[in-house]
Parts: structure tokens; sequence; C-alpha cells
């Protein structure tokens, strides 16, 4: 039997590509690396052939000595703007889920709220922030302005997800026997669980900037807050610093997130179960 | 076998918004542990039919009576085209709804769900997820649920429409082989004209909308039946199915 030409040659590849850096454990995370390396290198090259002033733009390595050196003022303020966002995000949970459920269960509730849910986000919420010290003091305006800010993705979210219920599974449901309850909590919420973690990774990177812009405007504690003074004062290597932390925070929570939804949707990444578990 | 419900679907009338009637005046009886079959042209309103006998649509006139009695959500189990087994569920644990909501103990229900899969060829898939599982294992683990609902009346609503005519054949068997076993009473829905004929003792053919029933044929050949002996009552089944689409067609 001859060979085709095209099938000669095709053959070779497949090993190829199997190997190299795909193939690699930490293959991943070095590709992950690449660009956040690329941007460090491109700085300190600036550095080399600029040599511009400290306060104008310090030197990764200064700003790394910072975060290292002063590592206990960096979490004082890091504490408490990991708290207020954590504490906003979680209560943007609750409040947003509470309010998904009932627009997606009542049609008053659906008709009266909802298109003001939607309408609210045309307001630009952070600028709520200076008004809101005025009723309340500055870490719960922090909080609820993290909270604000990342509700609405939860929220909306939340509802095209109920929304969204394959019709069939309820039909199943019922002539299983199920109840309303049974069928809310069984078909409609796994249903819903997809489109509400996409909402849930915006949102957890949105809480971060609610709690820091609440910063800007008063407090005397937090990252936004050290990065404003920190300026101010010239000192930029520790605003650098600051901005480095909150950074890790946002990326810290969507992969948070991630991980959750890993927990709670492992059909969507593996074929069986992970752990036996009684039905 | 007398366990199996006595289905009666009495002057059974439905029009959607009000006036476009999609059932129109449906007198049908399924005998207990009977095997029926519905043949008609797609879109007659079959599937109405299956919601109004499933007690999921409540008819604007007429009723259904399960052995006496007005249906109710959950008195008979459906198996839809679309496997409908939840994809986050693995296999077992969409098998195990049925008897966990009928109050049947974990344990239990393990059991009798683990023997069941056995049964139907899919002990090795147990903890899978649906979606790693090929059309033809998940329609047959839809059958499985089915028969482990406990209900003892299934509406089948063109279950094996969506396979391929060798997966189509096994499940046909697969069916077949459990109905015998079982007895329930059946209601199967299709536009299949061989399955009707292979799997029924009635066939039904329902005329295009509003669905209406023209023709009752009985099909009376014993159980395992050759596909060969079939021709005629095939041949009459074809030929009422023809003559509605030309009076569809003059209409």
């Amino acid at each position: 039997m001859t060979t085709l030409p095209h099938e000669r040659t095709a053959t070779p590849d497949i090993p190829a590509r199997s190997g190299g850096l795909a193939s690699m454990p930490w293959g991943r995370l070095v590709r992950v690396a690449l660009l956040p390396a690329a941007g460090l290198l491109a700085w300190q090259a600036m550095i080399w052939i600029f040599s511009p002033r400290p306060w104008l733009l310090p030197a990764p390595a200064q700003v790394a000595d910072v975060l290292w050196s002063e590592r206990s003022r960096m979490w004082f303020h890091a504490e408490a703007t990991l708290r207020a966002t954590t504490t906003g995000l979680a209560l943007a949970i609750v409040v947003g889920l509470i309010l998904a459920a009932a627009i997606s269960a009542s049609r008053v509730v659906d008709r009266v709220i909802y298109p003001w849910v939607i309408a609210l986000q045309a307001i630009p919420l952070l600028t709520l922030a200076p008004p809101m010290t005025v009723w309340l003091d500055y870490s719960t305006t922090q909080v609820v302005l993290a909270m604000v800010v990342c509700v609405f993705p939860v929220i909306v979210s939340g509802v095209d997800g109920l929304r969204s219920g394959d019709p069939q599974l309820v039909r199943m449901a019922r002539t299983l026997g199920a109840s309303r309850a049974w069928t809310w909590r069984h078909v409609a919420l796994p249903g819903a669980l997809p489109s509400l973690m996409s909402g849930l990774r915006m949102a957890a990177v949105f809480s971060v900037s609610g709690a820091v812009v609440a910063e800007y405007v008063g407090g005397e504690r937090g990252l936004g807050y050290l990065t404003q003074i920190a300026s101010a004062q010239f000192e930029t290597a520790v605003a650098f610093a600051a901005i480095a932390w909150l950074g890790v925070i946002g990326i810290g929570l969507f992969l948070l997130v991630c991980a959750v939804e890993r927990l709670l949707l492992p059909h969507r990444f593996r074929s069986t179960r992970p752990t036996r578990r009684s039905s | 076998m007398s366990d199996a419900p006595r289905i009666e679907v009495r002057d059974v009338s439905v029009s959607r918004d009000g006036h476009q009637s999609v059932l129109a005046d449906i007198d049908l009886t399924v005998a207990a542990g009977e095997f029926l079959a519905l043949v008609g042209p797609s879109g007659c309103g079959k599937s109405t039919l299956l919601d109004v006998l499933a007690g999921l649509l409540r008819p604007d006139r007429g009723d259904v009576n399960i052995d006496g009695r007005p249906v109710r959500p959950g008195d008979l189990a459906l198996m839809p085209q679309t496997d409908a087994l939840f994809p986050w569920r693995t296999l077992a644990q969409n098998i195990a709804i049925g008897p966990r909501l009928a109050g049947v103990e974990a344990a239990a229900a393990r059991v009798a769900t683990t023997e069941i899969l056995e049964r139907f060829g899919l002990g090795g898939f147990a903890h899978h997820f649906p979606h790693a599982l090929s059309g033809g294992m998940r329609q047959r683990a839809a059958l499985a649920r089915t028969l482990l609902s406990g209900r003892r009346g299934w509406l089948l609503d063109e279950p094996f429409g969506a396979l391929d005519a060798l997966t189509r054949a096994d499940l046909r068997a697969d069916l077949r082989a459990t109905w015998v076993e079982h007895r329930p009473s059946v209601v199967l829905v299709t536009h299949d004209i061989e399955e009707a004929v292979l799997l029924a003792d009635r066939v039904v053919v329902c005329g295009p909308r509003p669905m209406g029933i023209t023709r009752e044929i009985a099909v009376g050949v014993p159980h395992p039946r050759d596909p060969r002996r079939m021709a005629d009552v095939r041949a009459e089944v074809s030929e009422a199915l023809s003559r509605l689409s030309g009076r569809s067609v003059s209409a």
C-alpha cells in the first residue's frame, strides 16, 4: 500500500507538538509570567537608559525593597483595604442573590424594581463616596461603596442565570414529583451558577476599586489612602508598592472565585465526580 | 401487571391564546399494562397531548383520569427526546432523584440505583457526569430513571428520535425487554412507524392541527416480534398517515 505524501509529513508533527513548553508542569506558569516579566524588564531598561530620580520613577528593585523593609506599614494599610473589600463583596453576594431571586420569582418585583436596578448602573457610583461620608464614618462608607459597586454584576448575572434554566429539566423535576422549593434549589439554582460565577468574578475585581475610592475621600488607613499620601510626599516607591498590593488583592479574590467555581461546578471541569458522595 | 394505571382521556381540547385549537376532542383510553403508540406528522400537537397527560398542562375542556382520579403532575413518568439528565449530577445521582423524592432512604436508593445501572450496562459510569457519555448511554440512563421512578405509567416523547439508527435499535430492544418484564402502561409518541409497530399493542394515528384521532390500529402480534412479519400493520399505518397528508394538502 502506498503512502500519500501528506500522510507521511503529517505524522512527525505530533510528537513535536506535545514536547516543549506545553508539556512541562511549570509551562503554564511560565507563560502566564511572561508578560509581567517583560513589563518589569522594560521598566528596568528605562531606569538604565534615563536614570531618573527615584521620586520620579523608582526602580523595580526599590519597590521590592519597600515591600519588604516596610512590610508592617504595608500590611497595616493592606489589612484595612482587604477587610473592607471582602466585607463589601460578601454583602454584595448576599444582597445581590436575594434581589436576583426576588426579581426572577416575582413579576411585580421584576417590573417595579429591576428597571431601576439597571438604570442605577448609569450613575458613576464612585461619585457617591463624598456624600456618603457625610452620613457614615469612613470605614462604613468603604464597605458600603465596595458593596454598591459590585452588587450589580451579582444581580444581573443572577437574574440572567435563573431565567436561562432549561425548561426540560423543570418539566422532568415536576413529573418526578418535585415541589417548587426542590425545583428551585436543585434545578434553577444549579442552572444559574455558571452565569452567576461570571458575575462574581467581575464583582470580586470591582470590590477593590470601591474600597480604594472610599479611602481617597477620607480616613487614615488603607492602600488607597497610602498611595495618595505617598505620592503627595514624593514617596513614589511606596505608592507603587501599595498598587502592587492592590493588584495582589484583586487577583487573589478573582482566583478565589475561580476556585469556588471549580468546587461548585465539578461537571464543567471533569467527567466524573471527584469524591463519592451520597445522592 | 394489574397495578399499572388505566389512563383515560375524555373529550380533551386545548387551544393556544384562547383561539388557535391545538387538540380537538381527544378521546383515548390506555388499559392497564397496555403499550400505546401515537403516530402523527411533526408539529401536530403530540407533545401538547403528553403535557396534558402528564398533568403539566390543564386542558380547556375535558379531563384526564388515572385509575378514575384526575391526573396530577408526578402521577406518570416522562421520558423526553432530550435525555433531561441534570448536567451537574452524576448518573447515579440523576437516577436516584425519583426514589429520593418518593421518600426512599439514601442508602436504599443507592443500592437500587447501583443495581439498575448494572442491569442497563452502565455500572461503570455511575459516577460520570452526563456530558462524558454518548447519546445512547444517556438515553439508556433516562430509561433507567423512568423505571426507577416507581411510576407504573410512562409517557415517552420521541425518546429515541435524536439517536443514530443502530443505537436506536438497541434502545428499542431495551425498552421492549423492560416493558415485557414490568408491564407498565405506556404512551409512546413517535413519528417512526417502524418503532410504533414493533413496540406497541395499539397504534393511534393523529391528524394535524387541531389534533384529532383519525385511526386506531390494533397490532395483535405477540412479542418477540419479527420485523418481517410486521409488513401488513406497517402498511396500514403508512396508508393512514399518507391519507392524512393528502387531506392536509387539499385543505
